[in-house]
């Protein structure tokens, strides 16, 4: 059947006719737990057929305040990044980020999670039929008694994994997690950089449906974006706790 | 009121009432040459039109007044018997009908009474019979003969498309389909992902398919329901038969173990794709393949009484090495028992087992774990069927099924880090009671009418069971105690349809019902997989409602050479359910709090056109249809295409006897495509090009049309020994259809965005030898 399967299908690139969407800007908010530097980073949308590069937003005015009252705002550091320190995020406390670009004004509110701390990093390898599988796994202590959301970053020799990675622990709550991460390939000497982060429910929900439909499988639709004002993208108040090994 | 007039037939026909002036004649038709039940087989008086026909189980009662009459025993391609009887009394006669086919050409021999009118005058619309000895002619992929995949070719039954499982009957998702095998519910109809169908076709008698509007002894799903027969088993002599292609074989058994009063059949089937990868290096670790068995016993108690007890046992095996493996299931049995109460009450009893379950294995050096879910039912049936007089036949009786569904159970050992919890199965009680009368009002006007009583009830099971709020996050958890009822629905559930014929050969049908359907199947995926979740009504799922009217015109030419069907119908459902944006729907014990519920409408033009007899004969169908959702969170809560919708659906079937060795069958599909979604723009998020969507299913796929032809050879018909080629070309043409449309980045240029098509299949040739010892 398999073999049936790869003779026989073949794909080729088509033209679909397709509809213009009206253009919106793409909001990428940050703020992190402790004394760091947070992102927010603002592009526009492009129709399907044009190329190129997505066109930045530079001249933005982006702000934050606490439920303390707390502000802080961020500056334009090039290529539609603003970025903001000297302002710890602080688990607990619920963030408000405000972005104005040309006239309009788009906010999202968020709660910082409770920060879970990688405690250590290891690379494997296993037989698979006649392939490998390589994989690493973020251990770490699941607080129990709350429901937490992680999601991952992967850096190997230098180049960002393509792709959402994400883990919830209903299956593991109060449980030292041992779930892996997948890597495509694996060598002696390579270096890998894992970035954990704790992340919301809502978070988790809207990188889930990126995910969605990024795979194919389900029918696709616009994730629920935390900002008010009709722009796309999400706020994310999330901690990363980060190890690197280099595999022996 | 209906209890009373039900009680006060039983009496009056108890008193013998109406003895005085009639009298019955009762008994049982079967086929000569392997005694198999004829279901639909007429009996009447001759040159007269009206009758009775036999039940589903072979059985009759006509009920005349005292006299002498020649009695006519008819079906189609069998030679009629006539039968001279002086009914002064009660009588039974059992009657052996001769296949006509058996050593003459079908033209040479005159058939007298009637050819088949039945689509004119049964006053049942929406119904089609299958006949699996007629489908060995047609054309399948991989030379598979699959009575699910003929079905797909008539008018308002759509297939699911290449690689899916599933069909979907005017307009309703592929859940909202009864399968019955046997009477047992069948779950997952299809092995390898929709490429074969559970259903061997050398095990099959009869199947009938009832587009939405099925009589009252029918229920349990909005769209359509399927009626599978198995044969009972030659009871005169022995077989043994079978066949065997490039991807799969067949083989059956069947014989009698008393002859004329008891017989058995088996008949297995396996797929062996498999061994063509372990010649490749890269999959030789890989295994694939399904089996399936069903067995078959009947036995004749007396002349009142025969038992029947049948099984099936199917599944589907995937796997990687030792590593990973997924595998699924279906298994069923049924135990029936028919008494004859008198000459005009017949009975059938049956106890019902049938389960469904899907299994996801990982195993690595330290760590495994399973996911496993299960879907059983236990049901108890019962049905009397009272033939009053050559007017009134009514059916009435209850039906009770115990559901527990468990879904995601997780089993790992301790390296797995898991925390495992032992899930109790999910409990419901799903209760009906039905009456239905078909009413014989004058001789061209006929009805059915039918009312179906039914009630789900929620049962505690002594595990944690949850509420959610509109958010979709818990609101309440409560342990109730095991087999405690907690909320009960019901439903009334009329079901009306008329046959009215203008003049001979020509008549307007009308119908309509209220489907109730406590068990449905949600999917994440745009094509239906044999791992989705079933769920039934809850705390927090309503159950499906349908309300479906029907009307259609039906003209038969040239002596019912030739039918003409229209129909058009239109249906409303409620509680349609789907998935929120972004659902947590993997191995999720609080699942219901993903779903969003809404309602649904489906209306269309169906048209067949159809030659029945002769050497050549065919049909060509057309549908023209639209189905769509309104669900509150999705498209924004607004009228959305389903992704069934398909607005022109055509298939053309030929089949031409050339001479009694050789017989082809060509067969066309053309469908415009399924509603899909498709982006409008591209934005970047974490250094990825994700799509903008705007709304959902707004957009088509492209166009699908194939041709295949077939070719039967039939090599060898001795007394002892019987074989023939199959040799089928899927696609002949090679078009490549579409199978999926995907929007990424350019791999040389991720700066550029582009569309990308997937074909399955273009031209696939097969080949199947097929034999049978008698």
């Amino acid at each position: 059947m398999a073999t049936v399967l790869f003779t026989n299908s073949c794909q080729k690139v088509i033209d679909v006719d397709l509809n213009d969407a009206s253009a919106n800007i793409v909001v990428e908010g940050e703020v992190l737990v402790g004394d760091t530097t947070h992102r927010v980073k603002i592009t526009r949308t492009m129709n399907f057929d044009e190329s190129g590069e997505f066109p930045t937003v530079q001249n933005a005015i982006v702000t934050v305040v606490d439920n303390l009252g707390n502000s802080g705002t961020f500056t334009h550091v090039g290529d539609g990044v603003y970025e903001l320190s000297s302002y710890p995020g602080v688990e607990g406390r619920t963030y408000t980020l405000t972005v104005v670009v040309d006239g309009k004004t788009y906010s999202a509110s968020s709660t910082m999670p409770a920060f879970v701390p990688m405690d250590s990093l290891y690379a494997e390898q296993i037989p698979f039929g006649a392939d490998t599988f390589s994989f690493v796994t973020p251990e770490r202590l699941d607080p129990a008694g709350i429901a937490n959301y992680y999601q991952f970053r992967i850096t190997q020799n230098g180049e960002v994994y393509d792709g959402i990675t994400l883990q919830t622990d209903q299956l593991y709550d109060g449980n030292t997690i041992v779930e892996p991460l997948f890597l495509e390939e694996l060598e002696v000497n390579d270096t890998i950089r894992v970035d954990m982060f704790s992340i919301t429910k809502a978070a988790w929900t809207y990188h889930n449906q990126l995910l969605n439909n990024s795979t194919g499988q389900s029918t696709p639709a616009n994730p629920i974006s935390n900002f008010s004002g009709g722009c796309l993208g999400f706020f994310s108040t999330r901690g990363c706790s980060s190890k690197t090994l280099i595999f022996q | 009121m209906k209890l009373t007039l039900l009680f006060t037939l039983i009496f009056l026909s108890g008193l013998q009432v109406f003895a005085q002036e009639k009298a019955t004649i009762s008994g049982n038709v079967r086929d000569k040459s392997d005694g198999e039940d004829i279901i639909g087989a007429r009996i009447k008086i001759k040159n007269e039109t009206t009758g009775v026909i036999t039940n589903e189980y072979g059985f009759y009662s006509l009920t005349l007044p005292k006299g002498k009459y020649t009695i006519v025993f008819s079906f189609p391609a069998y030679t009629d018997i006539e039968e001279e009887i002086n009914l002064d009394q009660d009588i039974t006669r059992d009657v052996s009908l001769s296949s006509v086919s058996m050593g003459k050409d079908i033209k040479e021999v005159e058939i007298t009474g009637v050819r088949p009118d039945q689509n004119v005058k049964d006053p049942l619309m929406g119904v089609e019979r299958l006949d699996p000895k007629e489908l060995a002619k047609l054309p399948v992929i991989f030379g598979e003969k699959d009575i699910i995949k003929t079905m797909q070719l008539l008018p308002g039954v759509k297939s699911a498309g290449e690689g899916g499982s599933g069909f979907y009957v005017r307009g309703g998702a592929a859940d909202q389909n009864l399968i019955l095998l046997d009477e047992a519910p069948v779950y997952n109809a299809s092995h390898l992902l929709g490429f074969f169908s559970t259903f061997n076709s050398d095990a099959l008698k009869d199947a009938f398919l009832y587009k939405g509007n099925q009589p009252a002894n029918f229920g349990g799903r909005l769209s359509s329901v399927m009626d599978v027969r198995m044969s009972e088993g030659n009871n005169q002599r022995y077989n043994v038969g079978g066949g065997i292609g490039l991807i799969s074989s067949r083989l059956s058994v069947e014989g009698p173990i008393i002859k004329d009063k008891s017989s058995f059949l088996v008949t297995g089937r396996r797929t062996y794709a498999d061994v063509f990868l372990k010649l490749t290096d890269r999959f030789k670790d890989n295994k694939l393949y399904f089996y399936d068995l069903n067995t078959k016993l009947n036995y004749k108690l007396g002349k009142k009484d025969k038992i029947y007890l049948s099984g099936y046992f199917g599944r589907d095996v995937l796997g990687l090495g030792q590593s990973f493996g997924i595998d699924w299931g279906n298994a069923t049995g049924t135990a029936r028992w028919n008494h004859i109460y008198s000459s005009k009450l017949f009975s059938n009893t049956s106890l019902i087992y049938s389960s469904f379950d899907y299994k996801f294995k990982i195993k690595t050096d330290d760590v495994e774990f399973s996911i496993k879910s299960k879907i059983e039912d236990v049901n108890v049936k019962h049905e009397f069927q009272y033939y009053l007089s050559q007017r009134h036949r009514f059916k009435f009786g209850l039906n009770s099924i115990l559901h527990g569904i468990v879904t995601g159970q997780v089993e790992a050992n301790a390296a797995a880090g898991f925390n495992v919890k032992k899930l109790t199965p999910n409990k419901t009680f799903e209760n009906a009671v039905f009456f239905l009368d078909e009413w014989s009002l004058s001789e061209n006007f006929n009805v059915n009418i039918g009312v179906r009583g039914s009630s789900l009830s929620v049962m505690g099971n002594g595990d944690e069971m949850y509420t959610y709020d509109t958010g979709g996050a818990v609101a309440t958890t409560t342990v109730y105690k095991n087999n405690s009822f907690l909320k009960t629905y019901a439903f009334v559930e009329p079901r009306v349809s008329f046959s009215w014929q203008l003049v001979p050969g020509m008549s307007v049908k009308g119908a309509y019902s209220r489907n109730v359907q406590n068990i449905q199947q949600v999917s994440s995926s745009t094509a239906s997989s044999p791992t989705d979740v079933w769920l039934t009504t809850s705390l927090n799922t309503k159950p499906g409602v349908s309300d479906q009217v029907a009307i259609g015109w039906f003209k038969n030419l040239k002596d019912n050479t030739y039918e003409i069907n229209v129909e058009s119908y239109y249906k409303a459902m409620q509680n349609q359910l789907d998935f929120r944006n972004g659902a947590n729907s993997q191995a999720n014990e609080k699942l219901e709090g993903e779903l969003l519920s809404g309602i649904g409408r489906a209306y269309g033009l169906e048209v067949l056109f159809k030659k029945k007899s002769g050497d050549f004969t065919g049909w060509v169908s057309y549908t023209l249809s639209k189905t769509e959702r309104k669900i509150d969170g999705i498209n924004n809560n607004n009228w959305y295409n389903a992704r069934q919708d398909r607005t022109h659906d055509l298939s053309v079937v030929a089949m031409y006897d050339i001479n009694k060795k050789l017989s082809v069958s060509a067969l066309f599909i053309f469908y415009t495509g399924n509603a899909i979604t498709f982006p409008s723009g591209k934005y970047q998020y974490d250094g990825q090009t994700y799509f903008v969507y705007t709304e959902r299913n707004g957009y088509r796929m492209p166009n699908y049309h194939r041709l295949d032809f077939g070719l039967t050879w039939y090599r060898k018909n001795t007394e002892k020994f019987e074989s023939s080629w199959t040799v089928s070309i899927y696609n002949v043409y090679g078009r490549e259809n579409a199978y999926s449309i995907d929007f990424r980045t350019n791999a040389d240029d991720p700066n550029k965005t582009e569309a990308v098509q997937t074909t399955l299949f273009k031209l696939v040739p097969a080949v199947t030898y097929n034999f049978k010892f008698k």
